[in-house]
Order: structure tokens, then sequence, then C-alpha cells
């Protein structure tokens, strides 16, 4: 357990519980978190750069409508999952909510 | 369709939000985003307000990329400050260059911004207006509500007799209506308090507020001075509060409630000195403002019925007035400043671009170890941010404590410079500078090693490229154009400043003292010409004392001095009617309808005589004029315009129709002063009847002026140990006085010439050292093979040379072109004079080939072992 798990902020438990609970794409996460998009993704940029999530294009053979670029979508690491799990223990410790959908 | 509309907004929107973001990662971004958003949209639910989103994500990614950006800089910029320590005279160098040229820059716009650009140091301060009109304040708001102002308020100043407190003194009086200081300007006392309406009513205002500067130099600034009573004239008051100093009145030495009876201000107004200032409401201009006071006038007009002239008020922007023509001579300094700093840029380009070629095989080793081109044009760049920033910092330090040599230069005439100071808009300028003049000399350096390839940089031997050769080249001749023009510029201020100093005044003034009296009412009667017995035997019995004393030669007595306070202007009729013609009117010549304008004096016989301002034609004044039958004197400006082609002897003038005719008797040279704005002007001069409350007299002596100054105070209080005595200066030094602004530009304009030849010298130095230093392989091989010595010395003076040559030739032109703006500066000097534009040429090509033959020199001592050692 690192300083950095521990100070897992409430939104991006709730953006990581979103995605291990099948939500990939970034809108998806939004519907699912409630959280605004102008929150959701540096969540997953900075999740990302600490390596707790991964992110993968969507593959070119979907058949897609011309002109649609492909979307992104992102998948929980091991490391992610761990941290995940270290925070909501936490929170449950504390006896506060476990943060899903605000 | 709605839907695919709003999908391209949402896309458009996205692809701005995209367009601050670094390039490496915007084409990800924008995909991912673009991606959602077009699925979003095909879910049929809407997407614009994602956008918003978007935008706050950008900013994320680009501050985040910063922050990653400084990180990875932390190492460079720690290496960069080890490299610039190792070379501590390539450092300091630069640093001293840069922190002359930002401190001088930073401290010239910290006059040029108080006094031409921030806005007036008051609430509203940019919306002041001056409105000038024939009533007060008070009437303007009751005579018809003004609509477009929202504060009003009035001053006039006046010398009084500060009595009771110490010696007697002159001092400013600044009269304010109640809402003046507290409303309009918003000033907090230091001590006590300011104005209550009730104290501007007639006859209730017996109080006062001292000055700071009074406060200080006369109380010995005791806090107990609140409740103290002065006497200002013949009134006691008591002081209420201390005022720091008024910065658009900053002369005045205590203010009092103007009491705003219409006669006090009628009386005021007719003597022109009250000036009204008005807040104009946020978002109207002046034309609104004139369009309101001219209805405002129309309703005042029938309100106060026949026993008031109709009246109409003028409206100016305040700042204009105040600052007048100093407005283009500080942008002129501000233009040399800013090419000083140019040079000082240009100076530490040229050095980080030839030590960026010394530093060649450094950049080799490093790409070698795997440093990319990008890297090492980062840390180039940040080597010049490095040295930006230190020289910043210094040259605001330098500004810092310039400005206190600067505020000691600054000459009272130009207003708002007791304003001037180191605040945060001067602090955000100095900083701006120390950016911007990084990245000019930055960028240069960090471009070249960027364009080179690493083969290239590998590949690169010891000699200078040709391309660089010419970038030296035309960075240096740029250098010598600025110097030379502003050398030019200089040069003509210091031969305007000689020839105003030298300037034939049409009298002598060495060994003439003024002497002015203001003899209060209370104790010598009532002003003006009238009741004047008791002036007149102080008069009497003071100016055979002051002959008495050692060294004085002759006393005469007039109103005022030629070039001192002579603001009285008289129009009168001229007999036979006027003949003025279009080609008569010159400075200060005036007519209207078949009245002409003099300014006028009144001087007894022995005036002109003391004075040393002769006669042309005619004969001077005798004792015998004074009640016998009216002559006048004008002077040679008044007989030239009003009487052009004839003699004006033996002519008359009378004021108005019913008035008395006068007759000329005599022509006086006229008075010529360049600093002196009253002169040039038609002059007329009558025989002083009686004295009058403000009186001059002027002594001329043979010794030490302090001794006989002393003297004369001591004549005056034998007789009236009350009556002040105002500064009694020579006019030598009111001559010298009024050549203060001439000064303050020619010494400011001379130091930034000089600091620019320094600097440009320097400049030439380096670049020529270096560059001969990458040439010991050729000049050793051109010994070797038997050149010359001489030759060769001649060869590297003729390549330098020609750089200089062509700077020095646009230079000139541009001096030539420039120098048009600084025409109304100048004195006795065309801007194009040939023998200034010689001398320049001849400074600067002297100066740069010594600062080219010491390295030329060395060239010439390379030998075979040296291009061995070199290789």
């Amino acid at each position: 357990m690192t300083a950095r798990t521990r100070r897992m902020s409430p939104p991006t438990t709730a953006v990581l519980r979103a995605i291990v609970e099948g939500s990939s794409y970034g809108f998806d996460i939004m519907d699912a978190t409630g959280l605004p998009s102008g929150t959701v993704y540096p969540i997953l940029s900075r999740t990302e750069k600490r390596g707790f999530v991964v992110s993968r294009w969507e593959d070119t053979a979907v058949e897609r409508e011309p002109g649609r670029p492909p979307r992104r979508y992102y998948t929980v690491t091991p490391a992610g999952s761990d941290a995940l799990s270290v925070a909501v223990a936490h929170f449950r410790t504390l006896g506060e909510p476990i943060p899903s959908r605000s | 369709m709605k839907r695919g509309v709003e999908r391209w907004f949402a896309l458009v929107a996205i692809r701005i939000a995209s367009l601050i973001m670094p390039g490496s990662l915007r084409v990800k971004w924008r995909r991912e985003w673009a991606g959602e958003i077009w699925a979003r949209s095909d879910e049929g639910r809407p997407v614009i307000w994602h956008a918003l989103g978007a935008y706050r994500h950008s900013v994320w990614v680009s501050g985040d990329a910063l922050v990653s950006l400084l990180r990875r800089s932390r190492g460079d910029v720690r290496y960069a400050i080890r490299t610039l320590r190792r070379r501590p005279l390539f450092t300091l160098t630069v640093v001293a260059t840069l922190a002359l040229g930002i401190g001088a820059t930073t401290a010239v716009f910290s006059v040029v911004d108080k006094v031409l650009l921030a806005p007036l140091p008051y609430p509203g301060g940019e919306r002041l207006v001056q409105v000038t009109a024939t009533y007060t304040p008070r009437d303007i708001k009751q005579g018809g509500r003004t609509t477009t102002l929202e504060a009003l308020e009035a001053y006039t100043v006046a010398d009084r007799n500060l009595i009771g407190s110490g010696t007697p003194a002159v001092v400013q009086e600044g009269s304010v209506t109640s809402g003046f200081l507290s409303d309009l300007l918003d000033v907090s006392p230091l001590l006590g308090r300011t104005f209550t309406t009730r104290e501007n009513e007639p006859g209730l205002g017996s109080v006062a507020i001292l000055a700071e500067s009074l406060w200080r130099e006369r109380f010995g600034a005791s806090v107990d001075v609140i409740g103290r009573t002065i006497r200002i004239d013949d009134q006691p008051r008591e002081i209420i509060g201390v005022l720091p100093e008024v910065a658009i009145l900053p002369l005045v030495d205590v203010w009092t409630p103007a009491d705003l009876s219409l006669d006090w201000a009628r009386t005021r107004t007719r003597f022109g000195s009250l000036t009204t200032l008005a807040r104009a409401r946020a978002g109207v201009d002046l034309e609104a403002v004139r369009q309101d006071l001219a209805t405002v006038s129309e309703g005042a007009g029938s309100e106060f019925g026949s026993t008031v002239e109709p009246w109409r008020a003028e409206v100016f922007d305040y700042r204009s007035l105040l600052v007048g023509d100093v407005e283009a001579n500080l942008w002129i300094l501000m233009g040399a400043v800013v090419a000083v700093l140019l040079i000082a840029c240009v100076n530490i380009a040229n050095l980080l671009l030839a030590r960026g070629v010394e530093r060649t095989p450094e950049l080799v080793l490093r790409s070698s170890l795997g440093a990319s081109i990008g890297d090492l044009a980062r840390q180039v760049f940040l080597e010049g941010a490095v040295l930006a920033g230190v020289g910043g910092l210094v040259g605001m330090g330098l500004a810092w404590v310039g400005l206190d040599v600067l505020m000691a230069w600054v000459p009272a005439e130009i207003p708002l410079g007791s304003t001037t100071g180191m605040d945060s808009r001067v602090l955000l300028f100095g900083f701006s500078v120390t950016v911007f003049t990084g990245v000019l000399f930055s960028v240069l350096p960090a471009l070249r090693t960027g364009k080179l390839s690493i083969g290239r940089i590998r590949a690169q031997n010891a000699s200078i490229g040709r391309h660089e050769k010419m970038r030296g080249a035309v960075l240096l001749g740029l250098e010598v154009a600025q110097a030379t023009a502003l050398l030019v510029a200089a040069i003509l201020m210091v031969t305007t400043l000689l020839h105003k100093k030298d300037a034939d005044s049409g009298f002598n003034p060495d060994g003439i003292i003024f002497v002015h009296l203001n003899m209060p009412t209370y104790d010598y009667g009532r002003g003006g010409f009238t009741d004047s017995a008791l002036r007149d035997r102080f008069v009497e019995e003071l100016k055979p004392r002051i002959v008495a004393l050692p060294g004085v030669e002759s006393v005469g007595v007039g109103t005022a001095t030629p070039f001192t306070g002579m603001t009285f202007m008289t129009a009168l009729q001229q007999e036979g009617g006027p003949r003025v013609g279009s080609s008569n009117g010159g400075l200060g010549v005036a007519s209207e309808g078949d009245l002409i304008w003099f300014a006028q004096l009144w001087v007894d016989a022995q005036y002109l005589a003391t004075l040393g301002l002769p006669i042309v034609s005619g004969r001077p004044f005798r004792d015998s004029d004074r009640g016998g039958s009216p002559v006048v004197l004008i002077n040679e400006t008044a007989a030239a315009a009003f009487w052009p082609g004839e003699s004006a002897l033996g002519w008359r003038v009378r004021s108005g129709a019913d008035g008395s005719w006068t007759t000329i008797v005599g022509v006086v040279r006229d008075f010529e002063h360049p600093g002196i704005p009253t002169a040039g002007q038609a002059e007329i001069y009558s025989p002083l009847d009686a004295t009058p409350q403000l009186v001059t007299l002027l002594v001329r002596f043979d010794g030490e002026a302090d001794v006989i100054r002393q003297q004369i105070q001591r004549a005056i209080w034998a007789i009236d140990p009350d009556l002040p005595i105002p500064a009694v200066r020579t006019a030598r030094e009111v001559l010298a006085a009024s050549l203060g602004m001439t000064e303050f530009y020619t010494l400011l304009l001379g130091l930034f010439a000089g600091l620019a030849i320094l600097l440009t010298s320097v400049g030439i130095y380096g670049v020529m050292a270096y560059s001969v230093a990458r040439r010991t392989r050729e000049m050793g091989i051109r010994i070797a093979l038997g050149a010359d010595q001489t030759r060769l010395t001649a060869v590297v003076l003729r390549e330098a040379m020609g750089v200089v040559g062509t700077g020095l030739i646009i230079g000139l032109l541009m001096a030539r072109v420039g120098s048009r703006i600084m025409e109304s500066l100048l004195f006795e000097v065309e801007p194009t004079d040939p023998f200034t534009y010689g001398i320049v040429a001849l400074v600067v090509s002297v100066t740069s080939v010594a600062a080219v033959w010491f390295p030329a020199r060395r060239a010439t001592k390379a030998n075979l072992l040296d291009v061995l050692r070199a290789d």
C-alpha cells in the first residue's frame, strides 16, 4: 500500500469502479458515474499515466458509419485493480459510502 | 438533419479546443473526443454540451504537458547554470549588457507610464475633464443639473504670505471647493480631516490643511499641529489636517476652503485662475459632456436673469491638458532607450551565436551520447533564458536604484513626474521586457542548433560558414545603424542646449538680482494701483537703502520682469486704425478688430537701464514722465508687427474709445530667450505711477550674489519684519532654470547614445575577436606563405569596416528621417545639420576601428604552430 493509493479521490475511485463494472468508453463512464466530461477525462489521463488503466482504439474492422472516428476504450490494469481494492477498503473502514454514481 | 448540425458544431468546437494543446498530443486527443461525440450523437442524445468538457480537458492536458516539460527541464537548467559559470567573463558580459538595457528601459518606462499611460491616481482618473466656464461649479450644478458629470469641483492657486510660524514666507495656497479633495480626488489626509461643505460657506472657512512638505519643513512633522492657528495673509486659520502631496497640484503648500460666493467666483474667474475639474460618468465621452453643458448653460442664463452674461463651457480631457507637449518628448526618450535595449539584444544574440559555433564539439559529443536535436536546441534556448532571467533581475534592481537618480533629474515641468515609482505595472513591464529579450536573443541560436542535423554537426569543421558570417554581419550592421541614429539625436540635443545657453537674450544677465515682493493688502492697502500710498512709501524707503549697499550699481522697479510672470495682457486701440496685415501675425502678436494685444509692464525710469535692455529708437522713460503727459514704450516685435515699414515713434494708442491717448516715445530691444515662452511677444511699457501689490525690484550689482542677497533681505526686514520675501534669484539662475527640460532630455539622450556606442563597440570587438579566432588557420597559412602582417591587418580591418560603413550609412539615413520628430526640441540647429552628421560618422568610425584593431592585430600574430594547435 503506497501513500498514493491511499489518497485516491472519490471521483477517481468512481471512475475506476465504473470501468471494472464494464463501462469502457469515456462517455459511458460519464453515464455510469454521473460525473461531467471535464472531470472524467482528466481522471482518465491521470490514471493512465499512473498505470492504473490502459487504453486501446476501437478495432478498425468494426463496421462504422463513414467518417466516424474510432472510439477509445479503457480497461483497468492489475495495478489499478489493486489500488481500487485498497481505496474501497479505505472508504469502508471510514464508514463512508463507496463512490460509484454521484 | 438537426442531429447532424449539432454534431458538426460540437466537432468544430473540439477542433478549436485542441488548438491550445501541444502538437504531439493534439491528433490523438481530437480523435478520441470526436469518436465519443459521434457515438453519442448516433444514439440520438445531445452532444453540444460535451464540447465544454472538451475545453476543460484540453486545458488540463496542456497544463499537464507544461508541468512535465518544466520538470524535464530542471536538469537542463542546472546544466545551463553550470555551463555559464564555467565562462564567467562571457556570462558577466551578457548579464551586464542585458541588465543595463532592461534597467534603463524599465526606469524610463516608469516615467512614461505615470505621465502618459496609467490612469491618473484618482477614482475614475481617466474620466477627469477640465471645464472652463465663466461661473463656479455651484452655478453649473444649480443652474442645470448636468447629466454627464458625477463630480464637479474647482480650485484656484495663489501666492500668500504665511506669518507667525518662524520667518515670514510666501506659500502657495490652493483654495478648493468642499468636495475637491474628498469626492473628486479621494485623497486621505495623513492627519486630521478634509473640509466639510459648511466650511465652504462665505465667512465660515477659517481653517487650513497643510501639505506634507510644509508640515515637515516648518512644523517639524509634529502631530500636535492640529488645532494650532496660522496666519495666511491677514486671516487666522485653524489647522485641521495634513495632506500628502496631490500629484496634479504638487506645489500647493496649504489648502483652504474656497468661499463660493458669486462675487468670489466672478472675481477669481475674471483673472482666469479658477479651474473647474469634473469627473465624467463612466461611458460618457467628451462630446457628450460638451453638449450636456451647452444645455445647462442655456438654462442657467435664464435663471440668473440679466445680471450675468450668458456663458459657454468648454471641456477638455484633463490629462491631455496637463501633459501638453511633454508627451512627444517622452516618447522620443522611450524610443531611444528601446533602441539601446535592442542593441543590447543584438549584441547578446551575436555573442550566443558565436558561442554556439564554438560549442559544436560539445554538441557533437552530446548527440553521440543520445541527445536529440530537440534536446540540444532546448538546451541552447534554456541557456539564453537563464541569462535573460538573471539579466532581468539585475536590470530591475538597477531600475529600482536608477529611478531615484532619474527622479532627481526629472524637471518640475514634467507633470505627474513626482508620482513616478516602481509599482506592479512597472514590474510587469520589466518582466515582459525580460521575456521578450530572452526570446529574442535565445531563439536565433536555438534555431541554428535545431536546424543542424547530427550529420552536419559532426561534419562541421572549425571555419565559419558563409551563412553564419552573413548573419553576424547583418546583426552588427543593425547595431551600428541604431547607435549612429541615437548619437545624431544626442548631438543635436547637445548643440541645442549649448545654443540655448549661449543665446543672446537682448540684455546682460550677469550681475542682476530679481526681488519679487508681495505687499499684502492688510498692511499696505487695497491691491491694484489704487490706494498705493503705503506701498509707494515702502519702495521709496527701500530703494535708497539697496542702492547704498556695497557693490550695488542701480535699482529699477517694475510690475514684473519680461520673462517671469508677465501674464497681464492688454488690448489697445491704435491711432489711425489697425495696420496689422496677415504677414505680421508672428509669435505672440495678435490683433482683433481694431484692437491690438500687448503684454503690459509698468516700469520706473531706472528699470530698463538696470536690466540692460537698450532703447533701439526714441528715448527711455524719464523721472519727469511720472505724472506727466502720457507716454509709453513698445518693443521691437510690437513696432514691426503693428507699424510695419514705418517708425512707431509719435503714434498713439489708447485703451478703448473713451480712454486717453498715450504717445509712443521709444522702442525697446526685444527680450529673447529660448527657454522662456513669453519671449517674442509684443510688449508695451508704461511708467510706474503707483506701486502695485506685486512688485519686482531689479538690482544690478558687482560682487558675490549670496552676500548681496542677504543684504537685500536685511534691508527689507529692517523696514517691515513681517514681509515675506520669496526666492531672491539672479537672472542667470532664472535663465538656467528655464532650460531644465532641455537639460533633462539632453542628459538622457546623451546617456543612451553613450551606452549605445559602448555596447556597439563591445559588440564589434566581441564579434571580431571571435571571427579572428576562428580564422587562425587561414591567417597562419597566409603568414607561412609570406603574407605581410600589415597587409593582413588591413584585410581584417577592411572586412569589418565594410559592415560598419554600411551600418553607418543606414544609421545616418535613419537619423535623417527620425530627426524630424525631434524638430520641436531643437533650437538653432537643423535636424539635418551636416556638421553633426560628420561628427557622428567620425566618432562611429574611430570607435569601430579601435574595436576592430586589437583583434585584427592579434590575427596577424598567428603562426603555423597556432594552426596546428587549433586543429
